[in-house]
């Protein structure tokens, strides 16, 4: 006759280890669109600042970005003279956020108007620029185009080169972060 | 996921099968409208509203955004951007899709009471005029 002892200590001890991992599974599942959206954030501003993608962006994967058309040197020297290429008064860059979107969160532009004086035209005339869409100034630097008597603008893209900087390696970083946390859960 | 309703827009080249095509799979119903009395007369059986003009399409990197905020979106408007090149004013700021229920005013294309509503813009890519390209 074979006969089967049932240790129930052990077993509550696997069925309580079973519970932690779970709800760490449930934290996780909650957590991880947040650290992914500050960690994209912070990668964003990074590149932003330091004009990563200037030089051009080809991922492993495939998908290629050209290198930044290089300004109208006039203008580049108007524009050095209070910011660098992305930059002129900073309102870009200060709304650019990470906020709640749906049930996780997402990184984006804060579409509203600036404070105006933009128009290098108007620099000593006294006319500073009317005051424009962060929106407008972030989707023609990202995509470019032909905009008839407002001129002809080369993308320079940043958004999309950085997510799939992110998808490549920010991303599987913080998914293995979470499944070290789920596997430490069991205990 | 989107009632869309195509306006006719008066231009002479116009594409209303290229307006539609751009809203790729999201697309529920058509109504081809000829005023925008004809918004709120509709009944609309999808959550949301779309409103093309008939020279107007969607670019690839705006369709291919499309879902992700239909789905999670808290908004009653989604704004695009339009490019347009034979005016002086180039880029539009233009209130496209809206949530069921919303009103939208007789004469423009603007929500009645828009001060109480939620308003959300997508940067993914561009309305483009199709009668300017």
């Amino acid at each position: 006759m074979i006969s089967v002892k049932f240790d129930t200590f052990d077993f509550n001890k696997i069925r309580f280890a079973l519970e932690k991992v779970k709800s760490m599974a449930m934290l996780q599942k909650k957590d991880l669109p947040y650290y992914c959206a500050v960690e994209f954030h912070f990668l964003l501003l990074n590149n932003l600042n330091r004009e990563t993608f200037a030089g051009g962006y080809s991922s492993a994967g495939g998908e290629g970005f050209p290198a930044y058309a290089p300004y109208h040197p006039r203008y580049a020297a108007w524009k050095r003279s209070s910011g660098d290429f992305w930059k002129l008064g900073g309102d870009l860059v200060r709304n650019i956020v990470k906020r709640k979107f749906g049930q996780g969160w997402a990184v984006g532009v804060n579409d509203v108007k600036d404070a105006g004086g933009k128009s290098w035209y108007g620099m000593g005339l006294g006319v500073l620029g009317k005051a424009k869409s962060i929106g407008m100034y972030a989707i023609v630097n990202e995509f470019g185009g032909d905009f008839g008597q407002a001129g002809r603008h080369k993308g320079r893209p940043l958004f999309r080169p950085t997510r799939v900087q992110f998808q490549l390696d920010g991303w599987l970083k913080e998914g293995d972060k979470v499944i070290t946390k789920i596997a430490n859960s069991w205990s | 996921m989107l009632t869309l309703f195509v306006l006719k827009s008066g231009k002479a080249k116009i594409d209303p099968q290229a307006a539609v095509k751009s809203f790729g799979d999201v697309v529920f119903e058509i109504i081809y409208a000829l005023t925008l009395d004809d918004l709120n007369e509709f009944e609309v059986h999808a959550p949301w509203f779309g409103v093309i003009h008939d020279n107007e399409k969607l670019d690839a990197y705006l369709q291919a955004a499309l879902r992700m905020f239909l789905t999670w979106s808290d908004a009653d408007v989604l704004v695009m951007y339009k490019k347009a090149s034979d005016v002086k004013i180039a880029v539009h700021r233009c209130p496209r899709i809206f949530r069921k229920g919303v009103k939208i005013r007789p004469d423009c294309l603007l929500p009645v009471d828009e001060s109480n509503l939620k308003f959300d813009t997508i940067l993914n890519g561009w309305i483009d005029d199709i009668s300017q390209v």
